[in-house]
Formats: structure tokens, sequence, C-alpha cells
């Protein structure tokens, strides 16, 4: 049953992730790997303002939603609301079958590095401008293991493994995927 | 005749040939057709005989069949049959050197077959040089890179992948990227694992995220 009280009409612009990467810093989140995300803004000088007013640090107040569209369980949105300096909102658009782990890095790093570019741009080129967003649990931990456990279940059942093996496979895949998130860059010490 | 007839229990065969015997005197002709009645008795039962024989006959046939099918069956789920998956693939490189760089490729080997098997894995890279001529490469998958990546605990495959029958294992696969490469424009990266019986399977990726470690 859908409660419609939460359908939310978007009327803020939404961006595409258009390349993506993950940066280790010893000086943001204790080091650990955190995902990187280019959304090309497509000339908003409100988002690319944001961005190199905060680069490489946190922006201010804000606040994170992540939703998903009515009856297409394929696409998630992240919405981010910025109260200081700048009053903006936006969303990001990412493709669950294609990005969903850039998703699972964003949900167990607690954040990501956001920046402004097109699909050529590449998170380790420096002279990119990039602020980080820190993504706290709103709740959607649980549901996003739902659906990507079950997506990936689905994958490889098309693969020709039986459910019970389909569930086994996912778990090692679960493993060997998030060991990416749970490297530290303490080369400080 | 005396001896054809079946004797039932308690002198019961004895009522049955009086009981003949006197149908007989009464109808001669009935004799006759007793006679007659023997030789198609026995007729019937060389035919039922034949039928049986024939039905056994089928039914071993339809055996046969479907213990060679049983064994096809075996004999198939036995041979090669593996499935892979690109779960992430990264191009790491260290801020100190920015020259050396590692292609890290995160996949999962489905063994769907009834017997373990053994893999190599290989990379073959197509880019384009300065001159636009165009180029491939090989490189093969090499464990001992893991030292190159501090603090990780990532799970990579062995040299020699080894699969055990209708399992699937999820690691990471490392290639060194080499140095000449800096400056070309790729065109696809191509994964390709083979198995002990020259069975091969392709994975191709054309994105690569960059994963860096700053200092």
């Amino acid at each position: 049953m859908i409660n419609l009280d939460r359908i939310q009409r978007i009327n803020w612009p939404v961006y595409e992730v258009v390349s993506d990467g993950a940066i280790a810093h010893p000086d943001i989140a204790e080091g650990r790997v955190i995902p990187a995300v280019v959304i090309d803004t497509k000339g908003n000088q409100d988002v690319q303002e944001l961005i190199s007013t905060h680069d490489d640090s946190p922006p201010g107040d804000a606040t994170y939603t992540w939703s998903t569209k009515p009856f297409n369980k394929s696409i998630i949105f992240l919405t981010i609301k910025f109260d200081k300096p700048l009053q903006i909102q936006f969303s990001i658009t990412f493709n669950i079958p294609k990005q969903s782990i850039i998703i699972d890095g964003i949900i167990k790093s607690r954040g990501f590095y956001l920046l402004s570019g097109n699909s050529r741009s590449k998170v380790s080129d420096l002279s990119i401008k990039r602020i980080v967003c820190e993504v706290p649990n709103t709740g959607f931990d649980q549901i996003w293991e739902n659906i990507y456990i079950k997506s990936i279940i689905k994958k490889y059942q098309k693969n020709g493994l039986s459910k019970k093996s389909a569930i086994e496979a996912t778990n090692k895949h679960l493993k060997s995927s998030r060991q990416l998130w749970s490297i530290r860059n303490n080369s400080h010490t | 005749m005396e001896g054809l007839i079946p004797r039932l229990p308690g002198g019961g065969g004895v009522d049955l040939l009086l009981f003949f015997q006197s149908i007989c005197s009464a109808m001669p002709q009935l004799e006759e057709l007793s006679v007659i009645k023997i030789d198609t008795l026995i007729a019937i039962i060389a035919a039922a005989a034949a039928v049986i024989a024939l039905l056994i006959s089928l039914r071993s046939n339809y055996l046969a069949k479907k213990s060679f099918q049983l064994s096809k069956i075996e004999l198939d789920s036995k041979k090669s049959n593996f499935k892979l998956y690109l779960i992430n693939a990264l191009r790491f490189k260290s801020k100190e050197n920015q020259e050396s760089r590692i292609l890290m490729f995160n996949i999962s080997i489905s063994n769907l077959s009834e017997s373990k098997n053994s893999f190599k894995a290989l990379l073959k890279i197509e880019y384009i040089r300065d001159d636009d001529s165009f180029a491939k490469t090989l490189i093969e998958h090499d464990h001992n890179l893991h030292s190159l990546i501090p603090n990780n605990n990532f799970s990579f495959f062995l040299n020699d992948i080894n699969v055990s029958e209708k399992e699937t294992e999820s690691k990471w696969l490392l290639f060194k990227e080499p140095k000449h490469f800096l400056n070309y424009r790729i065109e696809r990266y191509l994964l390709e694992v083979s198995d002990i019986n020259g069975e091969q399977k392709q994975l191709e990726s054309t994105l690569i995220k960059t994963f860096q470690l700053n200092d």
C-alpha cells in the first residue's frame, strides 16, 4: 500500500551522475574511502558557487532525503537541501543496475564528495573543486539493504544459479564489494 | 482331457469333469469344439507370451534410453560451465607515485558445473596511440601486487583461481597498468577468464573509477 502523504512532486533541479570514483583522505572521515560523484549541473551557478565556496570541506547545514520513484524501484533520488550559506535544493538520480556500488558506498561511508563537471571529468583531477557531503542515516539504510540484496540475487538467478546458490553468491558479492569502503588512509600517522 | 481340467480343492475338479462329460454326451458336437478351444487356448497363451515379451522389450528399451539420457545429463553437468559478473572496476593511484597505477577488478566467478574448475585471468587493453594507430596489450592477473595497496583488507584471487563445484567466488583481480599508457586513449578493457578445458568468457568495461589515496 502506497502512503500518498509520502509522495512528493519534484520541482527542483535533478542531476544525473556522469562520472564517479573514490577518495581516501587522512583528514576526512578518519581516512575512510569515500565515493566521489560528478554531476553535470549544466551551468547552474548556485551549485557551482556552493562547491567553490566550500572546496574540500563540509558545506554547513544541509538535509538529505533518499527517495524512490513510485512503481519504479530502479531509480533512487538523493535530495539535498542546503540552508546556509546558500539556500538551494537539488536531487541526484542514481540508476540501481548501473550505480548501486556508489549508493552502497555513500550509505556505508556516510558521505560523498560532490564535484561539478562532465562525463570526461576525473575524480583524480585535483583542479576540480569538490565538497564533502555528510549523509546521516535517515532510516533508509534497511530499505536500501533490501533493494540492493534483491537486485543482486536477481542477477545471479539470471546467470543460472538456483535461489539458494544465488543467496550464497550474494553474500560473497557484498563481502568483497564492501571491502573498498573499509580501507583507511592513515598516511599522517 | 482329465489332466487339463483343474481340480478344485475338496474334489471340485471331479464335479467339473462330470459336468463337462454330461454336457458332451448331451451335445456330441461340443467335444469337437472343446478340442478347438484347447488349440486356441494354446495359441492365445503363445500370443500373450509374445505380447508380454514385446512389452518387456519395450520397457527395457525405455529404461535404456532413460539411463542414456541420465548419463548424458551427468556428463554435461561435469563439463565446463561458468559465468562471470563484473561488480566493480577501479584504477588505484597513490599520490606519491602517480605513474604507478593498478587496475582492480572485483568479479564473481560462478562455477555451474558438477566438478571443480581452475581459471586464469587476463586483461586485454585496447588503446589508441598518439598517431591514431590502434593496439592491444595483454596483462596477467598478479596477486603479488596486493602489497602495493596500503592498509587494504581486500580478498584477492590467487594467480591460479580454483572454484569448487556449484560455487561462486567474489574477489578482486589485480593488473599493473603499463606506464606508457598514461598518454594513450584507452578504448576498452576486456577481462578474459579461461578454465583448464580452454573454455573462455569475457567481461567488458569501458569505465573505470579512480580510487585515490590522498596525502
